[in-house]
């Protein structure tokens, strides 16, 4: 293949990105976004996978085996917890409008310029090497896919395609990176070309993966059999001696650290993030691509080996050279587009990432610091902006293209790759510090990321100058001075990890000495502590529905802040920003000194365009602010935690307060229900009476024996009125507490027998068979007699109500326990539905109740009044026992009663 | 419930996928033609990825305040 075709279809295939970048934006804009799903979302995380992955496993497990896995296996051990700490991670940027890693370090520690500028300095130093390793990757598979060696080498910069190469991917990085001002406006087109590319990546690389292995061997197991009779191989089958599985654990622990934290990660994961629950999805689906990716890297590695010999240095270009030997100029092709697509994802969304970080933690700060520069640029500031990122991306590509000229081309991918991830794994301590721990100070972050950055530099960055023989080769040796343990790779003689486990051990571990020290030992500023608090409690404060603390003091002016924001976002959209505010605080147009929260709030939508540091210091610029005293701040949490509790109080009291208020209602209807039945049960009686004395009253001619029927009946009527009268009295005193009872001594076993002799007519005249099991004999009761007889009676009547007229039976138990004695009287009736079991106690309820269970329960009606179990139930209570039914239709019912006894001994 | 599940998941396969646990496949011997620790490590793996979206589906979204009052 030609030069010119093949850089033409790298032309073209960005050309291709791009239109897919732009067709997902207008669909955004049309609300149709592509990017707001969890499968786009998990393949933008995919950006992880780089040219590193793609040509350089490939090369290192030729050489280590499966040692290049550990750096897949930590995100894959850890990406479950993911949902605890990316979930937070987003939370916290979306309520603080944060972009980048260093905005989120520096806003945590007191919205501290130092830091963000230490983190924005480690990341460019870091990540240089690893965008300028991805240039190197593009440009030798080019050289492999066009049959020239040696391109990386020398001539002028002008006539070598990676310089053009370099220069487009610039212009594309700028054209969708850098189209709006605000960071936190997610760049839908380009998450979803990220997307593309790394599907493009994973096909491509598993089409090689299976051509080798099925094409040109007999599948796996022909690979192993054959790599099996090479001893360079097989002892690769397993760690074996001169590797040490304890490497592998800090291999882990750094690509899980490096998978949240590296700048790109933090880009396509937490700022362009369009909804929290996507992270559900990616803990399983982006371990799955990892998985996908890595399966062939072995197969690959062992097959080019046995295929192409023994060369190591051509090892990271297996993935191309083995479909080209084989005439595959297709897959070839296909394979050569994967790298490109790892390699330019990366480079793209890296130096956005790094760019943002530059334009709002470096440039901006030292820009509104100085009232008289920042008003030479007034109402052009967003576009300056802009500039400075544009810049800033041509810069970085630059300086990465210079660092593959002058450096790179010394080392593998692998070994440059590493060296960046360490250098960003030291981010770990101040950002879970941050995340989780409150006491954790600026001073701590500072103290820890200097300590860790030296440490990285000097056991991992100096080593790499031996080569180019700007630090002489002893040092490596006998060490600096012939000081043995200041060895950079063999600190205080620790011989035991390789480089880089070793650099990750001492730095991680220093790092994160330093940042609790650091943290213990110096007390919090009042933003400090104030940000903490937002920091590690956002998930808090979001539940209760408040913004959290705010520590501002001092006076400024409505207008004031509004030309911030104007000179920021232009007129139109700092207007609506602050109609939005006015709107849900409810403020009128006329305020001119406005309070703390809406400062706040200004603040927080300029650290979306400018970063938080220079947020603050552009809105102490514009405002006469008062310096806030520690015990101020204080206050104000305290305040601010008060009016929590105080919430909380407030609303356990609407509760209570609702709940007594439903209480009282039901009561209220009841008490109307209660009056409605007693009165039309009294009018039944009267009306009956009424009806018999005017007849006699009509008709003086009756006859004597028809007039004793008839004032018979009236007595009987005015009988069943006054008892229904006492009923309701009684029911009515015990309710209200103010009934006495008579309390003696007595059997059970007598009682029951008893009431039965009083309901023995009734029981021959039913013709029923009576069950008698007594056992109570043991216990006494300290209770009412009559009342309780009274009770006995009204549940005997009415099991003898209910039992059926043919082959009725009527069974009464009881016996005693520990403290308690009981009887329970089952009949076998129609029985009663569940659901009435507890209505049937209540006073007059069958009369309310309708629908098909209505004949069952209507017949409930003791004594004619409806009150009879109403009030055994007040009885039994008030004697401290329970009376309780067990019912099914059609199966009888069995009353039980249990009453508090004593031992007959006692 | 979903948090405590998946931080036992990590926990579990950060155990099997290290040392010690890890060393034990670590030996030259071919399972199926293939070799015994990169079987172990990729069926590890895949395990790995089940045993999360299992958990993912199986347990309520519960511990998380999906609305945001604020912006």
């Amino acid at each position: 293949m030609t030069n010119l075709t093949l850089l033409l279809g790298s032309m073209l295939y960005l050309a291709f990105l791009f239109g897919v970048a732009y067709w997902a934006e207008r669909r955004s804009r049309t609300h149709r976004s592509v990017t707001n799903n969890p499968y786009v979302y998990s393949l933008s995380l995919a950006v992880y996978c780089t040219a590193w992955t793609y040509y350089g496993s490939v090369g290192r497990a030729a050489s280590e085996g499966l040692e290049f896995m550990a750096i897949y296996i930590g995100p894959a051990i850890t990406a479950p917890l993911w949902w605890v700490v990316l979930r937070k991670m987003i939370r916290i940027c979306r309520a603080q409008r944060i972009t980048s890693i260093a905005d989120f370090i520096s806003a945590r520690y007191g919205k501290n310029r130092t830091l963000g500028v230490l983190v924005t300095v480690l990341c460019v130093g870091g990540l240089i090497p690893y965008i300028s390793i991805q240039l190197k990757a593009i440009s030798d598979s080019f050289g492999l896919l066009t049959g020239q060696t040696g391109l990386s080498g020398g001539g002028v910069f002008l006539r070598d395609k990676a310089f053009y190469i370099t220069l487009a991917l610039a212009l594309f990085t700028i054209l969708f990176g850098t189209r709006k001002l605000e960071a936190t406006e997610r760049h839908e087109g380009l998450v979803t070309a990220i997307a593309v590319e790394s599907i493009l990546k994973l096909i491509a690389f598993v089409a090689v993966g299976i051509f080798v292995t099925f094409g040109l061997f007999n599948g796996p197991g022909d690979i192993f059999r054959q790599a099996a009779n090479v001893p360079a191989l097989r002892q690769e089958f397993s760690t074996g001696p001169g590797h040490t599985t304890a490497d592998w654990f800090w291999y882990c622990l750094l690509s899980s650290t490096a998978i949240l934290f590296l700048p790109r990660q933090f880009q396509v994961a937490v700022v362009e993030n369009s909804d929290e629950r996507h992270v559900a999805k990616a803990v399983w689906l982006f371990p799955l691509y990892l998985l996908v990716i890595n399966l062939f890297v072995i197969p690959i590695a062992f097959g080019g080996k046995l295929l192409l010999g023994q060369s190591q240095a051509d090892a990271d270009g297996y993935v191309l050279t083995l479909p080209l030997l084989h005439g595959q100029q297709a897959l070839a092709t296909l394979a050569y587009l994967g790298g490109f697509s790892a390699a330019t994802s990366m480079i793209i969304v890296e130096t956005i990432a790094l760019s943002v970080m530059i334009s709002n933690n470096v440039v901006m700060p030292v820009l509104v610091g100085r009232p008289r520069w920042y008003r030479w640029f007034g109402a052009v500031s967003s576009v300056f902006v802009i500039n400075v990122r544009r810049m800033a991306i041509l810069l970085l590509l630059l300086l990465a293209y210079g660092y593959y000229r002058a450096v790179s081309s010394h080392y593998s991918l692998v070994s440059v790759g590493t060296i960046s991830f360490v250098a960003v794994s030291q981010f770990t301590p101040a950002m879970l510090g941050g995340l989780f721990w409150k006491p954790g100070a600026r001073k701590g972050a500072l103290v820890g990321m200097l300590i860790g950055i030296s440490v990285w530099a000097y056991t991992l960055v100096m080593p790499t100058l031996v080569p180019l023989g700007w630090v002489p080769a002893h040092w490596l040796t006998v060490g600096p001075g012939g000081l043995g343990w200041l060895n950079p790779q063999a600190l205080f003689g620790l011989t035991k990890l390789d480089p880089v486990a070793h650099a990750v051990f001492w730095s991680l571990t220093l790092n994160t000495l330093g940042y609790v020290w650091g943290s213990l030992g110096s007390p919090q500023s009042p933003l400090d502590r104030a940000q903490a608090v937002l920091f590690v409690d956002v998930f808090r404060l979001a539940k209760q529905g408040q913004e959290g603390p705010t520590v501002w003091n001092g006076q400024a002016k409505r207008s004031d802040l509004q030309g911030l924001l104007t000179s920021f976002f232009g007129a139109d959209h700092a207007r609506r920003g602050l109609d939005r505010y006015a709107r849900r605080h409810k403020l009128t147009e006329d305020q001119s000194e406005t309070d703390a929260g809406f400062v706040a709030y200004t603040e927080r939508l300029l650290a979306g365009a400018i970063g938080t540091a220079s947020a603050r210091i552009a809105v102490a610029a514009v405002t006469k602010e008062d310096s806030i005293a520690p015990n101020q701040v204080i206050q104000i949490l305290k305040e601010s935690q008060a009016l929590v509790s105080v919430n909380k109080q407030l609303q356990q009291l609407t509760r209570q307060l609702s709940e007594a208020n439903e209480q009282l209602k039901t009561a209220d209807r009841q008490k109307d229900d209660f009056v409605s039945t007693v009165t039309h049960e009294i009018r039944t009686p009267i009306t009956a009476i009424r009806a018999l004395i005017e007849i006699m009253h009509d008709s003086p001619e009756l006859d004597r024996e028809t007039q004793t029927h008839f004032l018979g009946t009236a007595i009987r009527e005015t009988e069943r009125l006054t008892r229904l009268i006492n009923q309701v009295l009684d029911l009515e005193r015990m309710e209200s507490g103010r009934y006495l009872f008579v309390q003696t001594q007595l059997q059970l076993d007598d009682l029951i027998t008893e009431a039965l002799d009083s309901l023995k007519p009734l029981i021959a005249e039913k013709n029923l068979r009576l069950d008698l099991t007594l056992n109570c004999q043991l216990f006494t009761l300290l209770a009412d007699r009559d009342r309780l007889m009274q009770v006995l009676v009204n549940v005997l009547a009415n099991a003898v109500k209910f039992a059926p007229d043919m082959g009725g039976v009527v069974r009464v138990e009881s016996g005693c326990g520990p403290g308690t004695c009981w009887v329970s009287i089952t009949d076998n009736g129609p029985g009663i539905a569940e659901k009435y079991h507890g209505v049937i106690f209540e006073k007059f309820r069958q009369v309310q109740e309708a629908g098909p269970a209505e004949k069952t329960l209507s017949a409930w009606k003791p004594t004619g009044s409806g009150l009879g179990l109403a009030i055994s139930k007040r009885i039994v209570e008030l004697h401290g026992g329970t009376i309780q039914v067990l019912s099914r239709p059609a199966a009888g019912a069995t009353f039980r009663i249990e009453l508090p006894g004593n031992r007959l001994s006692d | 419930m979903r948090t405590p599940r998946l931080l036992l998941v990590s926990v579990v396969f950060l155990l099997l996928l290290n040392e010690p646990i890890l060393s034990i496949a670590d030996r030259p011997v071919l399972v199926g033609g293939l070799p015994l620790l990169f079987v172990y490590v990729l069926g590890v793996w895949a395990v790995a990825i089940g045993a999360t979206a299992w958990v993912i589906r199986t347990t309520p979204e519960g511990d998380s305040p999906t609305e945001s009052g604020h912006d």
